[in-house]
């Protein structure tokens, strides 16, 4: 660990200015986020598990929801044991007889996916009305942060428990609208954050001169709201952004956990994980353990990126 | 103080009715409840006798008046399941609720404050680090997978504490039953406690470091060492009490939290709390218990956010100050 | 009162250095200077030229990265430069006390000011509570505190800017100490509030013969206050000597032009003369004399680093080209630089 990470105020008083023009900004984060070790992990971490999901298909040793090459047969072999068809289950199987490696590599590219869709869908729409708040002030403003504030005090788990216990679908439910459902549950307490964190930082930098400047010349509002106060209020909108991802992945897998997430069909990690609870009584761990590894391995890159990310970007650390 | 009290019941009062309104209007418009009180069976007769019984007929709002006027008298519907007052349900494992949720905000305030204070007072320390990756840690590890972990190694391999259920030995004070009076009871209280605790206990941590890193560089920390204080009570006046505000308001409200997210820690250890009552009641599609679980909640977040308020008036006298002059 | 024999202050070649992730920070580098009882030593520089960190290094409050990793501090003879934690702790408040700038920072706001008094006489003696209320009440009245008993018992955001600055002044002389450094007291305050604290603070110092560090940047402050004078610029004390001598015959260009940028009357009309540029980074610091980028007298000499000389009696000065008495000072040599 580098000894000095943390600029200090003597730093702050005597550094020349000069210094910090010559560097590009995207260089100097660059160069900050790279002084913390654990945070360069966590950067791999997030890289590694994106080129699997991507690739998932091609690197997975069988397909799990192919049901012609699945056996009963190989249900609940232990981890090395070699299934029907030939393939080694280097982590076992599942109560299906599901390779687990399979099984993982299509349940993190479905977390991943959930995760990340609910949240461009809840960041689209939070700094929409973040901005909107910001901007126009007043009644406008009222609503909308009285919603948010409703909304944030109570915990995102309770929300999405009863937002998908009141459209709870019969079994027949078909897959697809199970998946649109939970990501429209993640959206709902999501958006919150970001219309907050976006507000908060947007009415900072419309109390500037360059926004009165921008008035001044009769730019129209979007153009002072897309050119001007957007752009200034990326580096807390990524901090976020990054952090709600992670919740939401967490999110997904628990409500999956406690039956109200994702079908049998469309197995996340956290489903994976759930079915796995059935048979952690009688020793058979793995089920569980491996899943919640790799949802573990994926949050905690996630978090790690997220954490180093608000201490590089944050301007009271900075300047 | 008291004109303050009196219009944070005001606006309580208020949230309490748009939350009402909001849950009614969710758990009963969505979706149709006598699918599941009717017997597939029953015929056209049938069905209505128990539509009219139940004032589904009516339009919305009447429906929603019947609803606060049975509600202001404490009568939140019967569960269809166990056919019982669905508040005397909720009443019954509130206490278990409780006793999971106080035991889990000990854990996280005794150790979280002073990890976070150790943290923020040397933040390049080794020990600092390791205690701020183990606190991503702690809110990147998901509540129910930890919770199968700890049963796997405690419970199944290990064979030292129980997985399911509280114990027993049962015994009341001042009217509550509660397990923490027997050993037999802490070792059931455990390791859910640890379990829902985990993710509090980072946010405690990060919070009190992030506070302690504020006010020790704050003038008056300096001018408290300039007069020649010690450093421990530098530490434990000067920077802990300025610190105790933000935690004192984050901690109210994450008590609500703690009783939220023990649906999760409930289900995992079977505990018999409210919690695993609104996720049965989920699963069998029992309304009236859902609505009373929200409705006893809201009454708790609301109650909280003014104790939290009490508090932090409290623990801060310039808010004080604003108060008696508004 | 007579000036005694043991300075109750002497600072000699004091270095306190940052080890920042940018580099070595010489904040303080090589400063000296001895303040005896009863006097009263004005320290003048820009911002960034060291003085606040020279006070914290008397109290032994540099904080990290920085230390004090040259140079002796000899409080009444005994060398407190690095000294251990705990004899610090038992000069701090008691012996040495400190005054900062901005006196709506420097009271906790969550503690009465009752509490905040008592603890600093509990540091250091054991007395009751009562008696150590007794003396708070006492030291709120000395400094013109009204109605001292009920204000005792508020909260620092009950009082003004200027009552609050009062109260931290109290609070330094609880304990009677030898010595006060006060960092800029006055600089937040009003005008007319800033004359009353100055006016109290020298007839403090008068009646009790408390020694003192002024720390400012104002230099009509110290010409009413001060009896010596110590310029600093970039780590180091450029000029020392009476405030008298130094005023009216100042030596160093710096000072010369610290001076010269003074509004005042007979200069009305005239535009105001000022120094060009600003105070050099403290990381890469100039070869030689840190001032000659600035400098109008800057000369071939200028690259090799100057030693304090004597230009004029009782004066300590650091420049190969001091300006002689009576001569202006802003002879410009343009080619030489080249």
């Amino acid at each position: 660990m580098t000894a000095i990470q943390e600029e200090t105020a003597v730093e702050k008083t005597v550094a020349d200015p000069k210094d910090a023009a010559v560097e590009s900004p995207f260089k100097r984060i660059l160069s900050d986020y790279m002084e913390s070790p654990v945070a360069v992990i966590g950067a791999i971490g997030v890289i590694l598990v994106i080129f699997i999901a991507v690739i998932g298909p091609f690197i997975a040793p069988t397909d799990p929801y192919d049901l012609s090459s699945v056996s009963f047969m190989d249900n609940l072999l232990a981890p090395g044991e070699t299934m029907a068809n030939g393939t080694v289950a280097w982590l076992g199987t599942d109560g299906a007889g599901r390779d687990l490696v399979s099984a993982m590599i299509y349940g993190l590219r479905i977390s991943l996916g959930v995760g990340v869709g609910s949240g461009i869908i809840a960041l689209i729409i939070g700094c929409t009305l973040g901005m909107i708040a910001a901007y126009f002030g007043g009644r406008t403003d009222m609503i909308i942060m009285r919603v948010v504030d409703m909304q944030l005090s109570f915990p995102a788990i309770l929300v999405a428990l009863i937002l998908l216990a009141v459209v709870k679908g019969g079994p027949n439910e078909p897959g697809y609208f199970a998946v649109f459902k939970i990501i429209a549950a993640l959206v709902v307490v999501q958006w919150a954050y970001y219309a907050r964190t976006i507000r908060g930082s947007a009415l900072v930098e419309r109390r500037k001169e360059y926004v009165e400047a921008a008035n001044c010349l009769a730019l129209g509002n979007s153009r002072v709201v897309f050119r001007h106060l957007l752009p200034n209020c990326i580096a807390p909108i990524i901090v976020v952004g990054t952090m709600q991802t992670a919740h939401a992945i967490s999110l997904e897998a628990t409500l999956s956990f406690l039956g109200l997430g994702l079908p049998q069909t469309e197995p996340s990690l956290g489903k994976l994980i759930s079915n796995g609870f059935d048979y952690v009584m009688s020793g058979k761990y793995w089920i569980t353990v491996f899943p919640g590894l790799a949802l573990l391995f994926m949050i905690v890159s996630i978090n790690l990126v997220g954490d180093r990310l608000r201490d590089v970007l944050n301007p009271r650390l900075q300047k | 103080m008291t004109v303050f009290i009196i219009r944070r019941l005001m606006q309580a009062a208020l949230v309490v009715l748009v939350m009402s309104f909001l849950v009614f209007s969710g758990v009963f418009l969505v979706g149709d409840p006598t699918e599941i009180l009717v017997a597939d069976d029953a015929d056209q007769a049938e069905r209505q006798a128990i539509i009219e019984s139940l004032g589904l007929d009516k339009p919305f709002h009447i429906q929603y008046l019947r609803f606060l006027q049975k509600a202001a008298q404490g009568n939140l519907g019967e569960s269809f399941v166990f056919n019982e007052p669905a508040l005397q349900l909720i009443m019954d494992r509130l206490p278990a609720t409780m006793e999971l949720a106080v035991a889990a905000l000990l854990i996280s305030v005794v150790l979280g404050i002073p990890l976070g204070v150790i943290a923020g007072l040397r933040p390049e320390a080794a020990y600092s680090k390791i205690i701020m990756t183990g606190s991503i840690l702690g809110f990147s590890l998901p509540t129910f997978w930890v919770g199968i972990m700890m049963i796997i190694l405690f419970s199944v391999q290990l064979g030292w504490l129980p997985s399911t259920g509280r114990g027993d030995e049962i015994h009341y004070v001042l009217g509550f039953p509660t397990s923490l009076l027997t050993l037999d009871g802490w070792s059931h209280v455990l390791l859910p406690a640890v379990n829902l605790a985990l993710f509090k206990l980072s946010a405690v941590t990060r919070l009190a470091r992030a506070g302690t890193r504020e006010v020790v560089h704050q003038d008056y920390v300096k001018f408290a060492r300039a007069k020649g204080l010690t450093d421990r009570r530098v530490i434990f006046v000067h920077v802990l009490k300025n610190i105790l505000i933000p935690v004192v308001t984050v901690l109210g409200l994450e008590f609500g939290g703690l009783v939220a997210f023990s649906v999760v820690t409930e289900t995992i250890f079977a505990w018999p709390g409210i919690g695993k009552l609104l996720i049965d009641s989920i699963g069998l599609l029992d309304r009236p218990v859902i609505v009373a679980y929200l409705m006893i909640i809201v009454l708790l977040f609301v109650f909280l956010n003014l104790a939290v308020d009490i508090c932090y008036s409290l623990l801060d006298p310039r808010v004080r100050l604003q108060d008696i002059k508004a | 009162m007579a000036k005694s024999d043991v300075p109750t202050l002497e600072v000699r070649n004091l270095q306190t250095h940052f080890f920042t992730r940018a580099g070595e920070v010489k904040a303080v580098n090589d400063v000296s200077f001895t303040v005896r009882p009863g006097e009263v030593l004005g320290l003048v520089g820009e911002s960034g030229s060291g003085k606040t960190v020279t006070g914290f290094s008397i109290m032994g409050l540099v904080d990290e990265p920085g230390r004090i990793v040259g140079g002796e501090i000899l409080y009444k003879g005994e060398n407190i430069a690095n000294a251990p934690d705990e004899r610090m702790r038992r000069l701090r408040g008691n012996n040495i006390a400190m005054i900062f700038q901005d006196p709506m920072m420097t009271l906790n706001p969550v503690l009465r000011v009752d509490t905040q008094m008592i603890e600093a006489i509990q540091a250091h003696e054991n007395v009751s509570r009562d008696e150590a209320w007794e003396r708070s009440r006492a030291a709120l009245e000395q400094v013109g505190i009204p109605a001292a008993e009920e204000r005792l018992k508020s909260y620092p955001h009950q009082f003004s800017g200027g009552m609050r600055q009062r109260v931290a002044i109290a609070i330094a002389l609880l304990n009677k100490p030898d010595l006060i450094v006060a960092d800029e007291p006055t600089t937040a305050l009003d005008v007319t509030i800033q004359g009353q604290i100055l006016y109290e603070v020298q007839k403090l110092c008068e009646e009790t013969g408390t020694a003192m560090i002024w720390i400012t940047h104002d230099l009509s402050v110290v010409a009413g206050l001060a009896d010596e004078i110590c310029v600093m610029y970039a780590g180091k004390v450029v000029e020392h000597g009476t405030v008298d001598d130094v005023l009216d015959n100042p030596t160093h260009p710096y000072t010369h032009g610290l001076i010269s940028s003074v509004p005042s009357r007979n200069k009305r009309g005239q535009p105001l003369s000022q120094i060009p540029g600003m105070t050099p980074s403290l990381l890469n610091l100039p070869k030689g004399c840190p001032f000659k980028t600035r400098c109008p007298r800057v000369g071939p000499d200028c690259d090799i680093e100057p030693e304090i000389t004597h230009p004029v009696p009782a004066r300590d000065v650091r420049c190969h080209y001091p300006v002689a008495a009576g001569e202006a000072a802003a002879v410009p040599t343009p080619e030489v630089t080249a």
